[in-house]
């Protein structure tokens, strides 16, 4: 009898552990709750109709909103983004569930939404908001509307998230721009006093900088494809990328062969760091290490180099060159964000989209913008990092954006062809006739 | 003994039921999937289309599929060989009484301990780089300047400085796998031999390696296994952008499951058929070792 108990009692406790190891743990958690029974109180008496600012609305409080983050808990981000959760939860009486998942989200957020997972916002890479997760994402429209959301937002990316969605699936914030950065000290000293616009007046640079002793440009293995999908989009423009990337003919493009070319003679004069194409990060390094001037790259670099190599580079940037002849202007570029979205199972969804707002518009987005080296997301926050101050009118200037490399990621098997081809390239062991041959027999 | 049925089948049913809905189950749904076009990973099955073959007939037609394959091959042939000949070696020289065995089996052992990003890191920044690299620095402090002017990470190296590093990071656990092989032998049959006239060549050709041909075939199935999953060191090496020179299987895998930067269509029944491709292949260098190398001999 007493060999049954125990038998029994052992039993039950290994049925209990292997559920307990099964139950959710999602990564880091932090369950804020202080203050909420005090701001619940101060909430209750505010119910009146909701703000048209983008101050949250007095809810009546005693929500639980679940926040899948895409950060780790002790990123700068996530700091800034606690900070208005705090702020949200006294004035709304509303409690926040952050679950830290980082960079992982982007494998499990899926799944989570496709199981019907609790979770009331979420954020991820904002072009995989508008493209992988829309179907599963809460319309935002309306809620946007009432929140005056447009004044708050730099036009180009809802309007791209409306592209991508058909509708407003996503708040994005943090955004990135993206273009030549440079050391201005370096082009003080070459004598180069207008940022160069056309492809000439980056050649003439390009050579004054040689002459001056330094390398003019940095390329790390990671970027070719980034480099080379400019120098391609500035001749065809993205849709015409995306068109040889789908249907093939790069061996009729004279636009592919023109950048290509155009590559080459970089390689060739000698204007890429002697150790180009590195790998990655230590190429982008020589910047910080001011044996090099330019990069193409975008407005996270000078952050990233400065941390590498405790640099102190007064930094510059101009849009990408247009090139002889070439379909697009210099006012486009690589602009992209982080996106919140709301899945459209959330029963909070407007309380979820007030601490949206909190977070990416106001003094959050200013904090953010500041503590993370990033562009402001709400263009009345004026204020810009200083070390990416220098992009503040070639952003503004922007008329039309690209995607990450520049229409060459329509076809995933293609672009991994391209990527190796352009590094022979970028090595000087292929020409430009026989790197558009190369990608050609492989497109077909 | 006495057997309870009932506390048996109480003890097993939690481990069974586990086992049939972790492991089971998703098996089975792989292996259903790879005939379906299915976009996301976890998609209702009432969004799926039948396809039939054309998964695993897709992605034989994609060169960089077949590249992938390609390069695992190499990794599974010329890393093998250098990984298992090198443990061996190692294991054989550590178990001939040499002094201070326990220090150098826990040096060699050492990589495995580090996580494999640490170590692929290393190898890029410290031991690879082209400005600072401890491979230039060595060749450039001889004179060697042919030498010391090679690009490890250029297109044409990259491969295999990235098989260079993994193999440094494995040699360890396959060389304790051979260690504790050898130590099973018994000491007089050396003695023995070494009475008969037998040199240390001669032992090891006659006795070490004839006794081992379990332990081999274990760290051939371990390599073999571990050479299909080869993922963190691909990884590592073409850290934002996926190159071909350095893909392998399971890398293109997730790139079509999950995406990767800016590349948002995805391609889940692909990726089923790769992963039951994958498991058919280990499942058939499992069979081959199996025939090949019988455990019906003497061994200890």
């Amino acid at each position: 009898m007493k060999k049954k108990v125990i038998s029994a009692v052992l039993c039950t406790t290994m049925a209990v552990a292997m559920l307990a190891g099964c139950g959710s743990n999602g990564g880091a958690k932090s369950n804020s709750t202080s203050k909420a029974t005090s701001a619940a109180s101060s909430a209750a008496e505010s119910t009146s109709a909701k703000s048209k600012s983008t101050e949250p609305a007095k809810a009546e409080g005693g929500k639980n909103l679940v926040y899948w983050s895409m950060w780790n808990e002790t990123e700068p981000q996530a700091e800034v983004i606690k900070d208005a959760i705090e702020e949200y939860q006294t004035e709304s009486g509303n409690t926040v569930t952050v679950e830290w998942k980082g960079r992982d989200i982007s494998t499990i957020i899926q799944a989570a939404l496709d199981a019907g997972e609790t979770i009331d916002l979420f954020d991820e890479d904002y072009q995989r908001v508008g493209q992988q997760y829309a179907s599963k994402c809460m319309d935002l429209e309306d809620m946007a509307k009432a929140a005056d959301y447009e004044t708050h937002s730099v036009e180009a990316l809802p309007t791209a998230l409306r592209g991508w969605a058909g509708s407003l699936k996503g708040i994005a914030y943090q955004p990135y721009t993206s273009g030549i950065f440079y050391n201005k000290a370096m082009f003080k000293e070459a004598g180069i006093e207008k940022e160069p616009a056309t492809w000439t007046e980056f050649l003439d640079a390009c050579k004054k900088l040689k002459d001056a002793g330094y390398a003019p440009l940095v390329q790390d293995d990671a970027y070719v494809l980034y480099s080379y999908g400019f120098q391609i989009a500035r001749h065809l423009g993205q849709d015409g990328v995306v068109d040889l990337c789908k249907n093939g003919g790069w061996a009729e493009s004279e636009g592919a062969l023109a950048a290509a070319k155009e590559i080459q003679s970089l390689v060739e004069s000698g204007y890429y760091s002697e150790y180009a194409p590195d790998a990655y990060p230590n190429n982008e390094n020589e910047i910080g290490y001011e044996n090099a001037a330019m990069i193409v790259n975008a407005s996270w670099v000078p952050s990233e180099i400065t941390n590498n190599t405790k640099c102190d580079i007064e930094w510059g940037m101009f849009n990408y060159p247009t090139v002889d002849g070439g379909k697009d202007p210099a006012t486009v570029a690589n602009v992209g964000a982080q996106a919140f979205a709301i899945p459209d199972n959330s029963k909070n969804g407007q309380a979820a989209f007030d601490l949206i707002m909190k977070i990416t518009t106001g003094a959050f987005d200013q904090k953010m913008a500041l503590d993370t080296q990033s562009i402001p997301a709400d263009p009345t926050n004026e204020e810009w990092p200083e070390m990416i101050a220098g992009c503040k009118d070639a952003f503004n200037a922007l008329t039309n954006v690209y995607d990450w490399n520049m229409g060459l990621n329509t076809d995933a098997d293609l672009k991994t062809v391209i990527q190796d081809n352009l590094m022979k390239l970028f090595e000087g062991k292929m020409t430009a006739e026989e790197f558009i041959a190369a990608v050609d027999a492989a497109s077909k | 003994m006495k057997r309870n049925k009932k506390m048996i089948i109480a003890f097993i049913t939690p481990a069974l039921v586990t086992f049939l809905v972790m492991f089971v189950y998703p098996v089975i749904r792989t292996v259903i999937m790879s005939f379906f076009k299915v976009e996301s990973l976890t998609a209702s099955t009432s969004e799926w289309q039948f396809a039939g073959l054309d998964n695993y007939i897709g992605i034989w037609k994609t060169p960089i599929f077949r590249t992938s394959m390609i390069n695992m091959g190499v990794i599974w042939l010329v890393g093998g060989v250098i990984v298992l000949s090198v443990s061996l070696l190692l294991a054989v020289i550590l178990t001939s009484g040499v002094r201070f065995k326990s220090f150098f089996r826990a040096a060699i052992y050492l990589p495995n301990v580090i996580s494999a990003v640490a170590l692929a890191i290393m190898w890029i920044q410290y031991v690879f780089s082209k400005k600072y690299g401890m491979l230039t620095s060595f060749f450039r402090a001889l004179g060697l300047d042919n030498l010391a002017k090679i690009s490890w990470l250029d297109s044409d190296m990259k491969f295999w400085a990235m098989l260079i590093a993994f193999c440094f990071g494995a040699v360890g656990y396959y060389m304790l796998i051979f260690l504790s092989g050898i130590e099973q032998i018994p000491q007089d049959l050396f003695e023995a031999a070494t009475i008969d006239g037998a040199n240390k060549m001669g032992q090891f050709a006659h006795i070490t390696l004839p006794l081992l041909k379990g332990v081999f075939k274990t760290n051939l199935t371990f390599w073999s296994i571990n050479t299909m999953m080869f993922f963190v060191w691909s990884k590592m090496f073409s850290p934002v952008e996926t190159e071909a020179s350095t893909i392998s299987p399971v890398v293109y895998m997730y790139n079509i499951v999950f995406g990767t930067k800016g590349v948002t269509q995805r391609d889940a029944g692909r990726g089923a058929a790769i992963g039951v491709t994958m498991a058919l292949f280990v499942l058939i260098i499992f069979f081959i070792f199996n025939r090949v190398l019988k455990d019906d001999d003497l061994e200890y």
